[in-house]
Order: structure tokens, then sequence, then C-alpha cells
């Protein structure tokens, strides 16, 4: 067994990974934001976006206006929500100084029982991840079944690095 | 343990010969190329782009039909490889 | 193309570029067939616009610490044709209606949804609405909403199947004036909600 031929191979993969990592990376700093893809978790808002949908998301943008479909996460839980601006209120000297209520399509009233703090309104600046731009149908959902099922996290790495050394030579 | 991908690998290569390798490179390109423009005109005409998807898949799959199994007629012109021979050598 | 894998990729791989050459296919002429149909210069007329104001005190209604906040709705008669919009490529049409104002000193710029509605269909893309109530009760971050002038507008958004979300808006607009309330009838209305002031 040649050890360097061994952790040739090694290194190989470790490259796939970090090229995968470095473009997410990019990718977040030419959007402007944390996520620049989220998966929908919820039917809140069908029809329009379906559970397992990927959004793509831009952050560049000062202001957000009334009927764009936003990503915000409630401060201290991690979980992306996406839901449409229903009213908006910016200061005409700082246009970044916004805020935002927002609503799902598909729920029958707005978001404020969802907001952290007893808060009306949510800081553009602040809570908004970042804009919907463009999706994809239902790819999303192998992050839903990862996230959901014990073993598929394991399942899912072990077939890539087997693809990987398999199909390496 | 590397030994064992790469006998695995070995198994799963059913080669083709180079003549049909040329071949193959242009018909698929050929094939995929108008199976896009064929569903686009069908997509255009039904209104419907599930029509358009449906039609283009099915030329995509014809395409991986083709290509994919090692056919007879693509092993016609293999190579033959020199075989290794033992043969005995006076050291002296 | 000598394996059965570099076979496999090879196709795959012109399957997926020559995909994408489709979908940009798609995306051009559906932006192609709005643009011939002038969907961006549709007209839309609202009218018969009248105010309701409430006075509420629940977080629900914009209260802060229980406070009297004014909530506003309003009935409206709209008439718009939004078939334009609908394409090969379209998925559902969301259109609503917005009132825009400034508060009082003219230091900050305001834009409300009064009602909004999901378009699937072609079918249901003429909208003729008489006296029709808005779907939520609005009030501003600071100030009342009696006393200012709302400019009311439709918008429209496109979800398509393929592509990016297209936005436009309607010709059709009305300013309506929410006049001041008198003292008295304000206190009578704010003794009424308070009692029944349950959110319904």
């Amino acid at each position: 067994m040649n050890l360097r031929l061994e952790l040739t191979k090694l290194l190989n993969l470790c490259f796939v990974f970090a090229s995968a990592y470095m473009f997410w990376e990019g990718l977040s700093l030419v959007a402007n934001t944390h996520s620049p893809i989220v998966v929908v978790l919820s039917g809140s808002m069908e029809p329009a976006f379906q559970r397992g949908d990927i959004l793509f998301l831009w952050n560049r943008n000062e202001q957000s206006k009334v009927g764009d479909v936003v990503v915000y996460e409630v401060a201290g839980k991690n979980i992306p929500i996406v839901h449409r601006v229903l009213r908006e209120h910016h200061s005409i000297a700082d246009p970044s100084k916004q805020v935002l209520l927002t609503k799902g399509d598909n729920n029958a009233g707005n978001d404020i029982p969802l907001y952290a703090n007893r808060k009306l309104y949510l800081n553009k600046q602040k809570d908004i991840v970042g804009t919907v731009k463009g999706y994809f149908p239902q790819l999303g959902y192998i992050t839903i079944w990862v996230s959901e099922n014990k073993y598929a996290k394991f399942a899912l790495l072990g077939f890539l690095a087997l693809s990987s050394l398999v199909g390496g030579e | 343990m590397s030994d064992v991908f790469r006998e695995l690998n070995g198994k799963l290569l059913f080669p083709v010969d180079y003549p049909s390798q040329t071949l193959l490179a242009k018909r698929h390109k050929l094939l995929v190329v108008i199976g896009a423009l064929v569903s686009g005109v069908v997509g255009v005409a039904t209104q419907s782009i599930l029509q358009m998807g449906v039609c283009y898949l099915c030329f995509v799959f014809v395409a991986l039909l083709l290509v994919l199994p090692a056919w007879k007629s693509y092993r016609v012109h293999n190579l033959e490889w020199v075989q290794p021979q033992a043969v005995a050598v006076d050291l002296k | 193309m000598f394996s059965l894998s570099q076979r496999f990729q090879t196709v795959s791989n012109t399957a997926v570029t020559v995909g994408l050459f489709l979908a940009a296919f798609i995306i051009g002429t559906s932006w192609f067939q709005l643009v011939s149909n002038h969907a961006f210069d549709l007209s839309s007329s609202i009218s018969n616009v009248t105010p309701k104001i409430n006075v509420r005190t629940s977080r629900y209604y914009g209260s802060v610490n229980g406070k009297a906040k004014e909530n506003a709705k309003v009935s409206f008669d709209l008439e718009a044709d939004l078939t334009k919009l609908f394409n090969w490529n379209t998925k559902q049409v969301f259109t609503y209606l917005t009132a825009e104002y400034e508060n009082v000193k003219h230091t900050r710029q305001n834009e409300v949804t009064f009602w909004d509605k999901i378009i699937t269909s072609k079918d249901d893309a003429v909208l003729n609405l008489t006296d029709a109530q808005s779907k939520y009760h609005v009030w501003d971050v600071q100030e009342k909403l009696t006393g200012k002038d709302l400019k009311l507008k439709l918008h429209w958004n496109i979800q398509p199947w393929v592509g990016p979300l297209v936005y436009g808006e309607t010709d059709g607009t009305f300013t309506l004036s929410i006049p001041e309330r008198e003292k008295t009838e304000k206190k009578a209305k704010e003794s009424e909600s308070a009692e029944s002031s349950s959110p319904n």
C-alpha cells in the first residue's frame, strides 16, 4: 500500500470540499448576505413557492419595496422565513432606515405573532437576510430530507466520498 | 484498499473503440441540440412548459440510450494490445 | 468517452448546458410576450373609496403597551384587466392595492397594503369589484391616519415557472383624503370600541 498515493487521493477529496465551500462563501460575498441560497421550509407562500424550492437571494438593495418577497430570521432563531412585504415605512432623509411588516401569501394574518421581543416591525438593515430574485423548483428537498432523517447525512457524505474515490482514477 | 477500487473500476469500464468515440462525441451533441430545438417549437406551439420539458427529456433519454451501452457495433475496431511474453535472457 | 462513467458525464453535461439555453429561451419569449402585449402599461380604475376608522388597543392592531391606535379600513371599487400578464411562463399573479402617504412633517415616506389577491389562471384575471372590503387593518408607525392624503395604486407581481420575478404597476390611481374626526365623535367611537375591543 502506497501511503503517498492514498494521501494524494485524500488531498483531492479535500480539494473538492474546499472548492464547494469557497463557492458558497464567494456567493455570500457577492450577494452581501450570510445565506445567499435558502430552501423553502413551510407552505406559507403557496402557490408561489412550495416546500423544497430553492431561492436565490440578493441583499444589495438599500430599501425593500412593498410586494418584494424577502427572507428574514427572527432574532435568536436560525430558521429563515420567506414572506412578502406588506408595508414599509422609511425616512426620507436617510432611506436606509426602513421598517417592514411582512405576511405569508398563504397565511390569514400578518407576521406580528412571529416577531421577537413583541416588536411590530422588522428592521431592514438588521433582520432581512435578502430579497428573493429567482428560484429553482424542488431541488432543495434533498436538504430537507437530510435535516429530518438521522442517517441521511451520513449516507449522503458516504456516497460523495465513495463516488469521488471510485471515479478518481 | 485502492487496489480493490482499481479492480472495481476495471470491471465497470465497458470500453468502446476509438473511431466510435469520435462518432459518438459528434452524434450525441447533435441529438441533444436538435432535441432542444424541437422541444422549443413544441413548447411554443402548445404554450406549455411541461410538454416542452417532457419532449426534451425524451430526446436526452434517447441520446443516453444510444451512447451509454457499449453496443457491438462500437467495438468492431478494437485495438490489439501486445501481450506480455516471458523471454529467457542470458545475464552472463 | 472511453469508459461508461465518462460517456455518462459527457452526455449529462451536454444535456444540462443545452437545458440552460432552453431556460434562457423560455425567459426570453415570455419577456418578449409581456412587452409586446403592453403589460407594463395596463390600466385600472380605482373609485368610490370610503375609509372607516377604528381605534384599537391590542398589539395585533399596532398598539404599543395598550395605547389607543387608529386603524383604517377601506371599501372600494376596482376594475382591472390582468389577462395580458398570463403566458406559458406565468405560475401565478399576485396583485395588491397599496396606499402611499407621508407623515405630517414630510420626513417619512410610507406605503401600506390594503388588499391583495392571488390569481392562478387567466380566467380569473379580470377584476371587477364593487364595494370590496380591504383585507387588512392599516395603522401608521407613529401617527394617526386621519387628516392624511393617501395615494392608492394597484400593483402586480408575476411569479414565473422559470426566471426572475417581474413587478409592475397599473396606471389607475386614486387620492383619498381621510378627514379629521370631530373630537366628540372620536370619544364616542373610543368608548364603543373599548367595550367590544376583543380582536376579531
